[in-house]
């Protein structure tokens, strides 16, 4: 733990650029961290499958292996693995996501949940559940292309509400939490009216779950956040820069409402297209910014890798609790997500110790 | 005041002089769903049933018509019952006054029947509607007493009985065929809802499983319809996979869809079932209420081919359908 | 630089908040806008900066339209300090001046911005700030860093939107010094609207008198502070007296 009083006697230069290291430094760790929990988690599930065994299956792809059992692989590649990927880029999204849409609209309560995108695509995902088709295969893409829509056309009506009265983020949040109460209106009145089957299903939805991982659908949604990912993190400095208001941010070049505008709109892009394979998954959002925000600070450079990795790091762990604390039976994630990363965040809020990295 | 509460009372004892009238029609005494022997109207006019089953069951004792309001679900074998009014919802449970406004005679409910059925209960007595409660449906043993208890308020028992009979048989032959069958002679079954959704021993699956001959590999999960871990399923390595499927009219090709999206999981393409090609879909129709035995059937013949060789499930469905209910079997409910 | 701005007329729906205004700022000097509330003044300012779009009317810099330029360059040549500022998420004081070089760098910061940042912190005596929270600090301390941020824009024109007003004295002075220095020293126009009327006395080259949303009078501070300007914009009767190098001294007696 360095010592404060010496940040006095040094330079403002020295102070600023080791703490770009140290935070730097950090990251590396964190996505060390999370590829290092990628692996525990791969090597631990509901079968008998050991943790040698797993890591000698893993190995056996860059080392020539004879002993590695068929069924290792199977469990090891075609199994664990796109549910560990599919956590990963979940958690990375999400925890994006709701990083970028706290920082566009200054508000820190502001999350994809809050923005009725959510409830947008539950709605979405009930109302294909309810009215569309409902066979077993070609029912699940129905339900991921409404739940996308719906949640993209939240965004749309809520920002074009915003833009009717100049818009200002007051009034972008609040049509956001008014579609999201009239999205929550809309399932429930599915859910009344629907029948056992449907509502049982709906319910699922709204829990949300990464036990239908496949690879197909983890190789559609990694260069999707990928990318969303790296230009989102392009506007880090316009970011850090509206945080001090928008007139500041106006007069230091920056096209505010085009910013916004673009950040909202790719932010749920980036989230509708992983809650459209998951269901709703909350919290995360909401809560991994605020973490982040209290471990490494708001600089929105290292703020949004920060969030990202932090949301990877607390769903693969909720994922993984998941399905192994009373396995076979698997707990719903949203669950252990939230016994988990409540308290956390509790602690740290209560401790509120900042600058850890410097 | 005092004459608001003059009228109040009036009214009040009119209204109880006419339920004492309608009291004193006929009426039967048959046991409900608590045990208890209760009396309810003989030959009732007007009957809203709200679980499904009895509606089926009322249909097939040729007595329809007089189901005048239904619950959420449509039985499957009365297409005619999805016109009558729908008086409760899953969620919160029957409509006291959409009730009342039908006029019934007798109310069939369901212990099972919404959040609160309790209250509605009370209200319905308190307006001197007779209520019944049946078992739930969900339970296959109560199937029998429920048709008799029927075929007893309607005055139908000749009907009830051969219709119980032809139920019986069958659920009686797969019981005679499996009830000897060692722990090693019963193959171990995955039985799927949804995509690695299953059923534990608390769920009337349960009951068709371990009744065709088969050992049920969820059967001690702690949770009733647990998502499970794909690779669990691996490894148990399941003899038989049978999925439900869902839908109004589903056809061969969708069954065979659904089989053939269960077949290329990356999960189960080297579980024992699938290489052995013993991967089965079946209509969720043929999973609850009246059809369950035919279910049942299916299950069996599947499960022990060798045992049931001389067993047609379908002409068997196709049978109960002509001769219950006057109708053709249409459509696919098992695959293969 | 020069700012020249010609007929400009700012609006929100049917009302006109400010209308036809006329005025020149010469390289290297002071102007203050002075009036009464809603008279325009912060309105003004940010019609300058195209923070907010004027109605009519054009913004002249050295001769060239400030409309033909994209909004980054144009944040080159002009820094904005507004009034207060409010940071819900909180940045180290260092990374709160940073922002001000966004309209120089892409994404990564080189050495000479973190120097100018370091620089502009010593110049201004808060460098043993830099690693503290900037809502940990005092509003004479919070001003001088949102002053730092748009310094390090290095532009040649700054706008300040009540630079004092939440200040105590020892504060205020500091401020105005460290305006004084940037003038002096780098040659920079300086707009600020002001309601101390013997600060804007004290340091401006020129006086702007705003009244009813147009420019009622201006030029230098003795032509400008007069009672009877005074009685007109302010409804206020007054004294003015020689003051402090001969800059009119302002006391207010009683509102007419």
């Amino acid at each position: 733990m360095p010592i404060h009083e010496d940040d006095e006697m040094m330079h403002a230069e020295e102070v600023y650029t080791n703490a770009s290291w140290r935070k730097t430094i950090l990251t590396l760790v964190l996505f060390l961290i999370v590829a290092a929990l990628g692996l525990f988690a791969i090597s631990i599930g509901a079968s008998s499958l050991g943790m040698s065994e797993s890591i000698r299956a893993i190995m056996a792809v860059f080392l020539p292996m004879d002993d590695v059992s068929h069924f290792a692989e199977v469990v090891v590649f075609q199994l664990r693995l796109p549910r560990i990927l599919l956590a990963i880029i979940t958690g990375v999204s999400l925890g994006v996501a709701g990083a970028v849409m706290q920082g566009v609209l200054r508000n820190p309560l502001v999350s994809p949940f809050t923005l009725g995108l959510s409830s947008g695509a539950a709605c979405g995902a009930a109302l294909a559940i309810v009215l569309g088709v409902g066979i077993l295969g070609t029912g699940q893409y129905i339900i991921m292309i409404n739940a996308f829509f719906f949640s993209l056309l939240t965004m749309v009506v809520v920002y074009a509400i915003s833009r009717i009265r100049g818009a200002s983020i007051e009034t972008l949040i609040l049509a956001g939490v008014a579609m999201g109460y009239l999205f929550s209106a809309v399932i429930s009145l599915l859910q009344y009216a629907s029948g056992n089957e449907q509502l049982r299903e709906i319910v699922f939805w709204l829990m949300g779950g990464l036990y239908a991982a496949k690879i197909e659908n983890v190789m559609i949604l990694i260069p999707i956040v990928v990318i969303l990912t790296m230009i989102l993190m392009r506007y880090s400095w316009d970011l850090n820069a509206m945080g001090a208001g928008e007139e500041v941010a106006s007069s230091l070049g920056i096209n505010v409402k085009q910013v916004r505008m673009a950040c909202l709109f790719l932010s749920t892009v980036l989230t509708a297209s992983v809650i459209a394979f998951t269901g709703v998954i909350g919290f995360i959002g909401l809560v991994s910014p605020h973490i982040c925000r209290l471990l490494i600070g708001s600089d929105h450079r290292y703020l949004i890798p920060w969030s990202g990795l932090t949301g990877a790091l607390l769903l693969l762990a909720s994922d993984t609790i998941s399905r192994t604390m009373i396995s076979p039976t698997e707990i719903p994630v949203g669950v252990v997500t939230s016994f988990l990363g409540v308290p956390f965040f509790l602690y740290l809020l209560v401790r509120r110790k900042r600058r850890w990295w410097q | 005041m005092n004459k608001n509460t003059f009228i109040i009372l009036m009214l009040a004892s009119l209204l109880a002089l006419s339920f004492t009238a309608s009291g004193e029609a006929e009426t039967v005494q048959v046991v409900d769903a608590s045990g208890e022997h209760i009396d309810v109207p003989l030959n009732p006019e007007r009957i809203v049933v709200l679980p499904s089953t009895p509606i089926e069951m009322i249909y097939a004792l040729g007595e329809g018509k007089r189901v005048v309001g239904r619950g959420v679900g449509v039985p499957p074998q009365c297409p005619s019952a999805k016109d009558l009014p729908c008086v409760a919802s899953c969620s919160v449970g029957p409509n006291v006054e959409a009730i009342l406004d039908l006029k019934p005679d007798l109310v069939l409910m369901c212990t099972s029947n919404g959040s609160k059925p309790a209250t509605a209960v009370e209200r319905l007595h308190a307006a001197g509607i007779p209520v019944l409660s049946l078992p739930s449906s969900c339970e296959p043993d109560t199937l029998l007493p429920q048709i008799e208890t029927l075929g007893k308020i309607l005055n139908k028992s000749v009907e009830a009985n051969e219709f119980a009979d032809f139920i019986e048989k069958y659920l009686g032959l797969i019981e005679e065929r499996t009830k000897d069958l060692g722990p090693d002679e019963k193959p171990t079954v995955y039985f799927e809802c949804k995509e690695y959704k299953t059923v534990n021993e608390e769920t009337p699956l349960q009951h068709h499983i371990s009744l065709a001959g088969g050992t049920n590999i969820a059967a001690e999960q702690p949770v009733k319809k647990p998502i499970v871990s794909s690779e669990w399923v691996l490894e148990t390595n399941p003899d038989i996979i049978i999925a439900g499927a869902k839908g109004e009219s589903l056809t061969e090709e969708t069954l065979s869809a659904a089989r053939d999206e269960i077949v290329s999981r990356p999960g189960l393409k080297e579980v024992k079932a699938v290489k052995d090609k013993k991967v089965y879909i079946i209509s969720k129709k043929l999973m609850k209420g009246i059809s369950e035995p035919i279910g049942c059937l299916y299950f069996a013949k599947w499960l022990h081919p060798d045992l049931f060789k001389d067993i047609d499930p379908t002409a068997i469905h196709k049978e109960f359908l002509q001769k219950f209910f006057g109708q053709e079997l249409e459509g696919s409910y098992a695959y293969p | 630089m020069k700012l020249s701005v010609k007929e400009l007329s700012f609006g929100y729906g049917n009302a006109n908040a400010l209308e036809d205004i006329s005025l020149d700022v010469d390289e290297g000097t002071i102007v203050s806008l002075v009036g009464p509330n809603g008279a325009g003044k912060s309105t003004l300012i940010k019609c300058i900066d195209r923070i907010l779009k004027p109605r009519k009317g054009t913004v002249f810099l050295d001769g060239k339209q400030a409309a033909m330029l994209t909004s980054r360059d144009l944040s080159k040549m002009m820094g904005y300090v507004p009034q207060s500022t409010h940071e819900v998420f909180t940045y180290t004081v260092f990374d709160v001046v940073l922002m001000g070089r966004r309209p120089h760098i892409g994404w990564r910061v080189s050495a000479n911005d973190v120097k100018i940042v370091a620089k502009t912190l010593r110049f201004l005596g808060i460098e043993r700030f830099a690693s503290r929270y900037f809502d940990e600090l005092s509003g004479g301390e919070k001003q001088k860093i949102a002053m730092a941020r748009a310094i390090v824009q290095e532009p040649e024109i700054l706008l300040l939107d009540e630079p004092t007003s939440s200040l105590d004295i020892r504060h205020q002075l500091e401020v105005m010094n460290i305006v004084k220095r940037l003038v002096l020293q780098r040659r920079i126009s300086v707009v600020m609207a002001m309601h101390d009327l013997n600060l804007a006395s004290r340091f401006s080259d020129k006086v702007v008198m705003l009244k009813d949303r147009g420019i009622y009078t201006m030029g230098n501070p003795a032509s400008v502070l007069t009672p009877a300007n005074i009685e007109n914009v302010y409804g206020v009767r007054s004294e003015v007296r020689n003051g402090h190098m001969d800059r009119p001294y302002v006391m207010p007696i009683e509102p007419i």
